[in-house]
């Protein structure tokens, strides 16, 4: 999104924010500094750009702020456990706590950076002349974080190889859904059970407002046949970007950079290596993740010497639903396709092995 | 290097500010006697010392030009990453 100016960020231009009750609070009790100063670097002294929640919003709000504490984008979690994993350590090693601290704690949120800014790793400012906005507009948070997938996916943004674009998800096109419609307050507010990554605990499903797909109650006959199988994006996700190789490092300056390769538009439907009672489904739909075993090379040698201990294919929820999509069209459009279907062909011979309970070896027959 | 802010306009800024801050009445019982005078009053005076606290912070931070004038945009630099993040 576009950035804006200096000036912009923090200029307050509601008049009417002074008669909310946030505003009526005064400026300093939240953001220090000296409110009385004539000169501006007096002024701002001791000035707190982005106030602590616990420090600052729990005098009010400590309902909310004392499990936004425990959030994931307030802990960044589901980072950690990932990383983890691929270390084969709870703890971090110290390249890896640095490559973190450089790479990725920069998306840490913050309640101002939702209510009343731009999340500062999107370029920070005010969102609305220093009014809060509940909920807070997509446009300007949500997506200016999550942007370059769930973004262009629920937009549609993204282009076809034709020259086309794909369609926008059905829920943002002709839904007109806003991403807090789904992902409520009680998600991000982390008042869910104890989250080490997104998807421990699924806040929202599908079936929330379509119960009726579940065992094809609706008098479908494909979901009377698959809703137990399949997950729902199995037949009504399109094409997504799948991202590859990522290597992070610092300059001579200690500016943190990244270099990718260029993503990927495809679909893949693959095995689902941890199902639970929430997702219990057989075949679900996989994305890559730009993990490589020499991501963090530049913080330390062989940082990820678990790196198969998870696939580089990781269980994904596209947020491009169409009800009519190309392998739904009819059975065979699926069954015995497999073009559709992440095969070992498709995966890096180095891959293979952090893959092998993802790859479909048998297809489902026509 | 920064500039320093233009001399506040004193007494006559400040007591604008005060003058667009209404009394308040905070008092949330259910009875139905008239609204305690100290609630109100207390309530008012933290109103207005907040507003008072804060007469630097409005004047400038509400006033595009000052702002404009003062603010430091980021040094441009070289955007090292490569690909989309």
């Amino acid at each position: 999104m576009p950035q804006l100016e200096a000036w912009e960020q923090v200029f307050v231009g509601d008049e009417a924010f002074f008669e909310s009750t946030h505003g009526k609070l005064g400026c300093v009790t939240c953001h220090g500094g000296d409110g009385l100063a004539g000169d501006m670097d007096a002024a701002h002294t001791g000035m707190v750009r982005d106030p602590d929640s616990i420090e600052t919003c729990a005098s009010c709000h400590a309902d909310i702020t004392s499990t936004d504490a425990m959030s994931l984008h307030s802990t960044l979690e589901g980072y950690l456990t990932v990383l983890a994993e691929r270390a084969g350590t709870e703890e971090l090693s110290a390249g890896l706590e640095q490559a973190f601290e450089n790479h990725c704690a920069n998306c840490h949120t913050s309640c101002g950076q939702c209510h009343v800014s731009r999340p500062t790793s999107a370029g920070g400012g005010l969102l609305a002349g220093h009014s809060f906005k509940n909920p807070p507009p997509m446009n300007l948070t949500c997506t200016g974080c999550h942007g370059s997938r769930i973004n262009d996916e629920y937009k549609g943004k993204n282009q076809t190889a034709e020259g086309g674009m794909y369609p926008a998800d059905v829920h943002f096109n002709p839904g007109g859904m806003a991403c807090f419609e789904c992902h409520g307050d009680t998600e991000m507010h982390g008042d869910v059970p104890e989250q080490s990554h997104r998807y421990d605990e699924a806040a929202v499903e599908c079936t929330d407002c379509h119960p009726e797909v579940e065992g094809g109650a609706d008098g479908n006959q494909q979901h009377s046949i698959h809703s137990e199988n399949l997950a729902c994006q199995v037949c009504h996700a399109v094409d997504y970007k799948n991202c590859y190789s990522c290597h992070v490092q610092t300059s001579d300056e200690g500016t943190p950079y990244f270099k990718i390769e260029p993503s990927e538009m495809a679909f893949y439907i693959g095995k689902n290596a941890e199902p639970t009672e929430q997702r219990p489904w057989s075949y679900v739909v996989l994305r890559h993740v730009p993990i490589d075993p020499d991501s963090f090379s530049f913080y330390g040698q062989n940082l990820l010497p678990e790196f198969d201990a998870r696939p580089t294919f990781a269980y994904a929820t596209p947020h491009n639903i169409q009800k009519n999509t190309p392998q739904n069209a009819s059975c065979d459009a699926c069954h015995g396709n497999e073009a559709l279907f992440l095969t070992a062909d498709k995966v890096l011979p180095e891959e293979l092995e952090a893959n092998r309970d993802v790859i479909v070896d048998v297809l489902p027959g026509p | 290097m920064r500039r320093t802010t233009p001399p506040i306009m004193g007494a006559l800024l400040v007591g604008l500010l005060f003058a667009g801050c209404g009394t308040e009445d905070t008092t949330t019982s259910t009875e139905t006697t008239a609204p305690d005078e100290t609630t109100v009053t207390t309530a008012a005076t933290t109103t207005t010392e907040a507003a008072a606290a804060d007469a630097s912070c409005v004047v400038c931070h509400t006033d595009q030009a000052t702002l404009q004038e003062l603010a430091v945009e980021p040094v441009a630099t070289e955007t090292l990453s490569e690909g989309e993040g």
